[in-house]
């Protein structure tokens, strides 16, 4: 009887053992399959999804300086049958943490995004900060598959894009996270980027630029790159990008860089009529002139300011225009600001919010500032 | 053995990880959306008088607990049987926050593992440290406290880039009907669960003020509550934030500083299980405490054990799944906790105070 209280520390040891090794989902990173981005496309025969997942490839060996990368494809009815599915072809368990893209083909967009998206917010092995994308092109999955004629993996190049969108404003950046809460909120639309192939000269390269708008969860149509930096503008999403400027002849000369920019929505109610005001001011250096001709003197960069300003008053108006008859879509989030200024006048309009964003009086009013002209002060002169 | 005393400082610390501890990964109840931090300030300014009212039990019985004043109030038989209810909330209440955490490390942590061997673990250790008595958890919380204050702040700080602050627009958009209702929730969870220190009062020193422990620590778990809901609602949205089980949780894996510092959601569960455990152990000590004293034992640690084990058993049966435990705490919960929290303790306080006035009213006959 003496020895039990002796032997039960050892017991319990023993007994925690299996316990504290932490190996109970012990997984080694050979053992998984890294998806660095996915395609997701509609099996057009018999109208079911097929998903294309680009991996990582870890096997490179020593003297590949860069990791591989594996495609992979499966249709199935839903998409998380599928991914347990892709077991039977790899052997091991995808593992989605790293996962950097998603790309939808134009079909899948405008049957729905609902149907596809939810899995990817809802399981617990995927992160919801990975980056989705519409394929301009016919399918989804051919623009996964030109890693194998840029040897880089694809996805991450995309994320890397994305990053740097900064600095063109051609696309917007829409993170699952973002693109579900729009779709979450009233007096909001959901934008996506478009990717495309470029190709010149035979070389093909992927593309970002432009964007689809979607109505609800259903794609319903496309921005160009150009409507698109207008429509950030709109919406206060500019960060960066180059504002191109014609000479008072209608020439395209001066580059301007934008270096911040600011948008205000003041929803404003006028005898019980709902009327929008958008100013944008936007700072930016003057960075390129295409001319001799001097632009010496305040009057001149004033000019440039003036006529910038027009410009953009201009192509953000027609922009906002085309939205409102061609779409009856609020990609700006108008209807939210409404909804936080003007809570009274939102619980009035807010069940017919497109028809009504269709008549809604917006006015348009832009600023550009030139803060500075880089590192020379006058355009490069001829001499004799 | 010797009576168990712990300071102040370790109570207050003790009863502001009990408040925040479901809280803090469940966030509180938010139909009304962009307005539940204005229920919350009313749910504090509620829980107060309540505050005040436990402290004057404490004043009119020092150095007593919740059993011995409703034996002393109520008869040994009517006492009992409310005691019993208490016990039975303690216990309940227990079960229901193991589980809230097994739920969470199925859901987003361990996923293969069975839900049962995390709350099992923890059990055990609340089970220990109870064993090994008041004034060992008293010691714990405290450091518990300055941690998870430290990573709370901390996080608060990662987070602010990734403020919203439009998300608060348009104030009280819900309505005010929606903001009472969400009050009521906040008020009966987590603020008014601090009925279950009742049961410990035995160990406030007899002179002490309790109500400087209770008011005070229902403002400071009150701030952090606050600030944590504040986070998420400006981190998230109101409209995601309703569809969320762990809403603390998502708005942390959305801090991303320049892309080096991510992905620290999981260092954040952290501070979950130090609260959690602190209020598991309170509600663990506080039952086996009643049985002690509902039986008569000479002391509440030979029952321990027991009610440990029965806590984590009850805690794997009491839900089918998260989504009847989601309703469960923000539906069932605020109209079942009322009675505990507010009905009975307030009922015994008047008849305190009744006893108390005639007991005087005798004494100063006597001396005349």
């Amino acid at each position: 009887m003496k020895e039990a209280p002796r032997l039960l520390p050892l017991l319990l040891c023993i007994m925690m053992l299996p316990c504290l090794s932490g190996c109970w989902n012990y997984t080694e990173v050979d053992d998984i399959s890294i998806v660095a981005g996915v395609a997701i496309d509609k099996d057009g025969a018999n109208e079911k999804i097929q998903l294309t997942a680009e991996m990582v490839d870890i096997q490179g060996g020593l003297d590949q300086n860069q990791a591989g990368f594996k495609m992979l494809s499966l249709t199935g009815n839903t998409i998380f049958d599928i991914v347990r599915n892709m077991i039977s072809m790899t052997g091991r368990k995808l593992f989605w943490s790293h996962a950097k893209a998603i790309i939808f083909s134009e079909k899948v967009a405008r049957e729905g995004l609902i149907r596809t998206v939810d899995w990817y917010s809802r399981d617990t092995e995927t992160r919801s900060d990975v980056f989705i994308f519409v394929s301009d092109e016919p399918t989804a999955r051919e623009i996964l598959n030109l890693n194998s004629t840029t040897k880089t993996i694809m996805s991450f190049e995309l994320a890397q894009m994305m990053r740097d969108e900064k600095y063109t404003s051609s696309a917007p950046t829409v993170e699952i996270w973002d693109f579900i809460d729009k779709l979450e909120t009233l007096g909001n639309h959901a934008v996506a980027p478009l990717i495309s192939i470029h190709e010149q000269n035979g070389q093909k390269n992927e593309r970002v630029s432009g964007c689809a708008i979607f109505s609800k969860d259903k794609m319903i149509g496309k921005l160009n790159g150009k409507e698109t930096k207008n429509m950030l503008f709109a919406k206060d999403g500019i960060k960066g990008g180059v504002l191109a400027v014609n000479d008072k002849n209608g020439v395209p000369t001066y580059s301007l860089e934008i270096l911040s920019s600011r948008t205000k929505v003041k929803p404003k109610v006028v005898d019980g009529k709902l009327l929008l005001q958008v100013r944008t001011v936007t700072h930016t250096g003057l960075d390129e002139v295409m001319t001799s001709e001097s632009f010496s003197g305040y009057e001149t960069i004033s000019a440039i300011e003036e006529r910038a300003g027009q410009a953009l008053k201009q192509e953000i108006q027609s922009l906002i225009r085309k939205m409102q008859q061609e779409y009856h879509a609020d990609i700006f989030g108008y209807g939210e600001i409404i909804h936080e200024h003007q809570p009274k006048m939102w619980a009035k309009v807010r069940d017919h919010w497109d028809d009504e964003f269709a008549k809604l009086d917006i006015t348009v009013d832009s600023k550009v500032i030139i803060e500075s002209s880089a590192k020379t002060s006058r355009s490069i002169k001829l001499g004799d | 053995m010797s009576k168990e005393i712990i300071p102040a400082g370790q109570s207050i610390s003790i009863t502001v990880l009990f408040i925040i501890g479901t809280s803090l990964f469940m966030g509180s109840s938010g139909q009304s959306g962009n307005s539940s931090w204005i229920a919350l300030i009313f749910a504090v300014a509620l829980a107060v008088p309540l505050m005040l009212i436990y402290t004057r039990l404490h004043v009119l019985f020092p150095g007593k607990d919740l059993y011995d004043m409703l034996i002393l109030v109520f008869g040994a038989v009517a006492g009992r049987v409310l005691s019993c209810l208490y016990i039975w909330y303690a216990m309940h209440l227990g079960s229901l926050v193991l589980r809230n955490f097994g739920e969470f490390s199925k859901t987003v942590a361990l996923t293969s593992t069975p839900m049962v061997a995390p709350m099992l673990v923890i059990g055990l250790l609340c089970v220990w440290v109870v064993k090994a008595g008041m004034e060992v958890l008293g010691r714990s919380a405290k450091f518990l406290l300055l941690f998870t204050v430290m990573v709370i702040v901390v996080i608060e700080l990662l987070s602010i880039p990734k403020y919203q602050f439009h998300h608060l627009l348009p104030v009280l958009d819900s309505g005010w009907k929606l903001v009472l209702s969400d009050t009521m929730g906040s008020f009966t969870f987590p603020f008014a669960e601090i009925v279950v220190f009742l049961g410990a009062f035995n160990v406030l020193p007899k002179k002490g003020s309790a109500a400087k422990v209770l008011v005070s620590s229902t403002m400071i778990a009150g701030v952090i509550i606050l600030q944590v809901t504040l986070r998420n609602l400006l981190v998230l949205g109101p409209d995601i934030l309703s569809s969320l089980y762990f809403p603390s949780y998502v708005a942390v894996s959305r801090i991303n500083i320049g892309d080096f510092l991510t992905r620290i959601e999981g260092s954040s569960a952290i501070i979950f299980v130090t609260a959690l455990f602190i209020k598991v152990s309170l509600c663990l000590y506080v039952a086996s405490n009643g049985v002690a004293k509902v039986f008569k034992l000479s002391s509440y640690r030979s029952v321990v054990l027991q009610m440990g084990l029965i806590m984590v058993y009850l805690a794997v049966f009491i839900y089918k799944d998260i989504m009847q435990m989601q309703y469960f705490a923000y539906h069932i919960y605020k109209i079942y906790a009322l009675p505990f929290q507010v009905a009975i303790p307030v009922i015994l306080w008047v008849t305190a105070e009744i006893l108390a006035w005639r007991r005087s009213g005798k004494k100063t006959a006597a001396q005349q």
